[in-house]
């Protein structure tokens, strides 16, 4: 298990394959750093506990819906940590109240609610809160990044200083719900790898078109100021307008593809970047392509 | 009227943000949309204004949360607020039941009918909507 985040000496760990986001989701409590998704696994694959504790609630709850006739069943975990309380979602509980878990141990299933995107990984939403108020979406409750000194990115053909950040690769994985890219040029910073851009690692969706998110993220510690126009910091991380870069992403030809949008987190082992199609089996590129995923800083 | 199966009166006109407007004498009730309770189920938190408050346009006149989302209510004009629904303060969910027969609040104020929709508009704006809504569950 590796550490994927910390609140005071409340240590929430993931298994070793997992990948880690603070800022990819449009939710409350990513808006303020207060949240980690965890991925890993598959839906209906078992989850593991983040933390040790004793389950102390379990609410089954109705997520949104914009249909008439289904509903999608949610379920908000608290785990009791000494005085805090540990609140995890989108995991199917296969414990009851009053029982004790420990960090790794199967605690439930990973689900797919009405909250997710049909191109999201499952993943389990973690956060830190106090007893008294745990259920509510809003949390002021910033979490503390592991990241350290981001490996400075040696991009291919591009000079540092460039308003243009590439990442090429190779398809590696192509479904209907996304394209998987895996780009030699990674960074770590010893313990997440990722994509970064001027020393920041990259965690997010930037997305082509209108899309709900208007924010991603940029992580890591670093002497520079970040490369784009920042409206929030926390902690060792920064917040993004996503409307201070233009995301293109090219064939092999430099010829640009249609693409939602391409998402960025950090992972424990090697990184990828993951497309999204315009909508559900619309074209994406397929295994053995060569793509070229280019952010572009907007000059005032 | 429906659209998608979502009922939207027609003795009441809508806002854009899955707000209904019904005027009665000297009042305006507000209240959500069926769609808007749909797509905001399980209320666990909400802050109402106190009676007297006078709300400037386009700010926030009822916040509420689910256990993942934070919704604000706005309305396009500068009101003054005239009741509150007290029985939200003990049970928000009550809006999930019967959106259409809870007001949530009752305002005073200048509303141009201009800045709010028809049901028929409301049904041809949400119908939009939905479809693009629902593009986030293909597959499941």
């Amino acid at each position: 298990m590796k550490l994927a985040a910390s609140y005071g000496d409340i240590r929430l760990m993931a298994p070793d394959d997992a990948a880690v986001s603070f800022f990819k989701s449009p939710f409350a409590a990513h808006e303020t750093g207060s949240a980690v998704d965890i991925a890993y696994g598959d839906f209906g694959s078992p989850a593991s506990s983040p933390v040790d504790g004793v389950i102390m609630d379990i609410r089954e709850f109705e997520t949104p819906t914009p249909f008439r006739d289904r509903n999608f069943k949610e379920y908000l975990t608290a785990i009791r940590c000494g005085r805090l309380i540990v609140r995890i979602l989108h995991v199917k509980p296969d414990l009851g109240i009053g029982d004790r878990v420990r960090t790794g141990e199967y605690f439930g299933t990973f689900i797919r609610s009405g909250y997710f995107y049909f191109w999201n990984f499952s993943h389990m939403h973690v956060e830190v809160r106090m007893p008294d108020d745990y259920l509510r979406a809003t949390s002021d409750m910033p979490l503390d990044l592991p990241v350290g000194v981001v490996r400075r990115d040696f991009l291919r053909g591009v000079d540092r200083g460039s308003d243009i950040f590439d990442f090429t690769g190779d398809v590696v994985d192509s479904c209907k719900r996304y394209a998987l890219v895996d780009c030699p040029d990674y960074s770590t910073d010893g313990h997440f790898n990722g994509y970064s851009v001027g020393g920041f690692l990259l965690d997010g969706f930037i997305h082509t078109r209108d899309h709900a998110l208007h924010r991603f993220g940029l992580v890591g510690k670093c002497r520079d100021a970040p490369p784009f126009d920042c409206f929030r910091s926390i902690g060792n991380s920064f917040m993004v307008h996503s409307s201070s870069v233009s995301l293109g992403v090219f064939d092999r030809e430099n010829r640009p593809l249609d693409v939602a949008g391409a998402s960025f987190i950090l992972f424990f082992d090697k990184p990828l970047i993951k497309l999204v199609p315009t909508g559900y089996g619309e074209h994406l590129p397929q295994c053995g392509d060569v793509v070229s995923v280019q952010i572009k800083r907007y000059k005032e | 009227m429906k659209v998608e199966d979502f009922e939207f009166p027609e003795d009441r006109l809508y806002l854009k943000n899955h707000v209904w407007v019904k005027h009665h004498r000297d009042r305006i009730m507000i209240g959500l949309t069926e769609l808007g309770q749909s797509l905001s189920k399980e209320i666990v938190h909400i802050d109402l204004p106190d009676v007297g408050d006078v709300i400037p346009k386009d700010d926030f006149l009822i916040a509420y949360e689910t256990i993942k989302a934070v919704s604000q209510i706005s309305l396009p004009f500068e009101c003054t607020v005239v009741s509150v629904n007290d029985r939200l303060w003990d049970d928000p969910n009550i809006i999930n039941s019967d959106p259409y027969n809870i007001c949530m609040v009752e305002v005073r104020g200048d509303c141009d009918e201009r800045d709010l929709m028809t049901a028929e508009a409301a049904c041809a704006y949400y119908g939009g909507l939905i479809a693009k809504e629902r593009e986030r569950y293909a597959g499941y």
